[in-house]
């Protein structure tokens, strides 16, 4: 499993395997045939050559039978005879290995103790049936045991026309097959030799075009993990130099745009801090005029007073919108980082309700919480998480005409799950796809006597969207009213990102 | 007793104006500065019992006055910032700053603020205390370490006297903002951490490995039982 995933990842490996198997092939089939090609030349001048001698020597034994005239009496003398003249013929060490063998039954007769096996029955039936000379591949088998490679030619031969025998000349083919081996054994150790040498340059050939692109994948890794200084090292002017050359220049134009677009990022942070600066400063001069003013509201005349009231609550308005305004920029600038902590559901929950109490209290709205994970330890940004149940509760009580709000909580696997129910007018499915966009009002003739900075919701959602959660909005299943739910990681921890 | 001197470095001249306004009529006496790169002299010629500094300043960072007013005394200093981002207050508290308040602030805040500080330089128990290497003259303001004055400021004496009243208690950072910055509500613990940080540096050998202050993690501060 492990080699075949090697396997289906290495390029190099798969180019290495696959020549130096063409390698193999190659060297040994050019091998074998011409091992083939020599043992084919050598041995066949042997065969040649031997078919030559035997015709001699048939010639010499046909002699020797009718040195003995038409009347040969004992047929055994006349074989003896051949084979001594034959054998003696063949010298010392012998040339070739005599045997006769009889059509009929009779002993057989050979030289050096050759066994009649030598002689393979095929071709002892083929020159019986056909009656002319016939040769094969054989071995000598000698009374001791020992056999050596040899050419066997036979011949028939009928003595005083009455029996049949077979003269058989075995010649040695050793010296023959001596050269061929010495050949044989030297071509395989070039073939090796070869083939090794084939494949090392096969191997570092491929290296030489693989390693560079490993590098590649590495760096262009690295790269991807941010490190965008990373750059490959161009050696010489070849295709692999130019190619790791545009990767770099491909490199350099990615890390310049990613500047460009941090530095924009990093104006644009600075552009919200500034702007939060400049617009903050007359805030808190007016503010402080105003208070003042509204300090001293009953030394006024009646209009003059009513005025200070309208300008300080109209102020604190202004700024809640532009605390919103300036949180919804830092939210988009990516400039809002979470501060993580561990914290209980039932205590973050608690607090919310505790604050926003009074304004329960006046609206006269009752806030019930059901909590079924009582001991449920969240990872989050408290702060944020907190500022988003809190802005659902505010607009259930300030949108929904509902007498009563109910808080539960669930955890499900690795998710908590805190759904904020209203009982009150509903949502159109319409409205419930609009209710998170900035600014927006269900019914714009009469919520802004409300207040509030039609930010609320947009701010919930991006406080939980940053913690990689989400929250759906949907109707009640029974009764009429909304249910917002926020479904957030119980850690952050686990969250890919 | 006369009325304690506010020194208000901000460029703004509406904002100066109101603030003067609101602190006259709490019975404060402001003074005026309008530039950064005058404020040091400015604080030089008025010796003011408190200072008002706005972080965003023509002429020179607040910051950096900051670090040059800590440099020559103590003078309690308030920064006034319109970022509350971590990085500009922690700036801020590092340079030296006692306390911070965020624009736009409502006036009952400032005064808060302001009276805290100003108390805390009034009335002062008297007694002295003795400490390890560490010994402090409470009335005096003075702390002396083997016998070498160190320079604190109000503030870190304060916080110094409010651990080593009670060597070996804990105390939280919620309780540490009340006893010694005087808030009633709850507020940004950072002061108390810069703070302790601060005080670390001027008392302890080893700043990295604090002997006399401790840090009681999860919880809070306590002075080692020495």
């Amino acid at each position: 499993m492990k080699l075949l995933a090697r396997w289906r990842r290495s390029l190099s490996l798969r180019v290495i395997a696959g020549s130096s198997l063409l390698i193999l092939v190659i060297v040994i089939a050019s091998s074998t045939l011409l091992i083939n090609q020599v043992r084919t030349g050598v041995i066949e001048s042997k065969v040649s050559d031997s078919l030559v001698d035997a015709v001699v020597g048939l010639d010499l034994a046909i002699d020797v039978v009718e040195s003995f005239g038409p009347d040969v009496g004992s047929t055994p003398t006349v074989v003896d005879a051949v084979v001594a003249t034959l054998a003696r013929r063949s010298g010392e060490p012998a040339a070739y290995e005599v045997l006769m063998l009889s059509n009929g039954g009779d002993p057989e007769r050979s030289s050096n103790l050759v066994l009649p096996s030598s002689v393979p029955a095929d071709l002892i039936f083929r020159v019986f049936a056909e009656n002319t000379q016939h040769w094969t591949y054989t071995e000598i088998d000698y009374l001791d045991g020992s056999s050596v490679p040899a050419i066997a030619v036979g011949a028939p031969m009928s003595i005083a026309e009455q029996q049949q025998y077979g003269l058989f000349l075995l010649y040695p083919t050793a010296q023959q097959q001596q050269v061929v081996n010495v050949v044989q054994s030297a071509l395989w150790l070039i073939s090796v030799l070869l083939a090794a040498s084939l494949i090392v340059v096969v191997v570092i050939l491929t290296r030489r075009i693989t390693d560079p692109i490993r590098t590649a994948a590495d760096t262009a890794q690295k790269i991807a993990a941010g490190l965008l200084d990373e750059r490959l090292t161009v050696s010489g002017e070849d295709e692999v130099a130019r190619w790791a050359e545009s990767f770099n220049l491909m490199t350099e134009s990615l890390e310049k745009q990613i500047k460009r677009l941090e530095d924009l990022s990093i104006v644009q942070q600075r552009f919200v801090s500034d702007v939060s600066h400049e617009l903050r400063t007359p805030v808190t001069t007016v503010r402080l005029a105003a208070d003042l003013l509204h300090s001293k509201r009953n030394e006024f005349p009646p209009e003059i007073s009513r005025a200070a009231e309208l300008l300080q609550g109209e102020l604190d308005r202004f700024e809640m919108m532009l605390a919103d305004l300036l949180e919804i920029s830092r939210i988009d600038a990516g400039a809002s980082l979470l501060q993580i902590s561990e914290t209980s559901v039932f205590d973050l929950v608690h607090r919310v309700i505790d604050s926003i109490l009074p304004v329960a209290n006046a609206a006269g709205i009752k806030i019930e919480f059901v909590e079924e994970a009582s001991n449920l330890v969240i990872s989050v940004d408290s702060r944020r998480i907190e500022r988003a149940i809190r802005n659902l509760i505010t607009n259930a009580i300030k949108h929904s005409g509902t007498d009563r709000i109910r808080i539960e909580v669930e955890s499900e696997l690795d998710v908590c799950i805190i759904s904020v129910i209203d009982y009150g007018v509903g949502l159109s499915s319409e409205h419930k796809s609009q209710v998170f966009q900035r600014f927006w009002r269900a019914d714009p003739s009469r919520s802004r006597d409300f207040g509030g900075t039609g930010l609320g919701l947009s701010i919930a959602l991006e406080d939980i969207k940053q913690h990689s959660g989400e929250i759906n909005v949907k109707d009640n299943d029974d009764k009429p009213g909304t249910q917002f739910v926020i479904t957030v990681p119980v850690s952050q921890k686990a969250v890919l990102r | 007793m006369s009325a304690v001197r506010v020194l208000v470095v901000d460029d703004d001249s509406a904002l100066a104006e109101m603030l003067g306004i609101v602190l006259r009529a709490e019975g404060f006496e402001p003074l005026f500065c309008p530039d950064g790169g005058l404020a040091i002299h400015s604080f030089r010629t008025h010796k003011p019992d408190l200072v008002l500094l706005d972080v965003m300043l023509p002429g020179k960072d607040g910051v950096q006055i900051c670090r040059e007013i800590r440099s020559e005394s103590g003078t309690p200093i308030i920064m006034l910032t319109a970022k509350n981002d971590t990085a500009d207050v922690v700036l801020g508290l590092e340079a030296g700053a006692d306390d911070y308040i965020v624009k736009p602030f409502k006036p009952r805040e400032l005064v808060a603020r302001l009276r805290a500080r100003a108390r805390r330089e009034g009335a002062r128990e008297v007694s002295a205390l003795s400490y390890g290497p560490l010994s402090i003259d409470v009335r005096g303001h003075t702390v002396k370490k083997n016998g070498l004055t160190i320079q604190l400021t109000p503030l870190e004496f304060d916080l110094l006297v409010c651990l080593l009243r009670k060597p070996g208690q804990v105390f939280t950072r919620e309780v540490l903002l009340q006893e010694v910055w005087d808030y009633r509500h709850p507020a940004d613990t950072r002061l108390v951490n810069v703070h302790v940080q601060r005080l670390r540096t001027k008392i302890e050998d080893d700043p990295e490995n604090p002997t006399i202050i401790l840090t009681v993690r999860g919880v809070g501060y306590k002075a080692s039982v020495a």
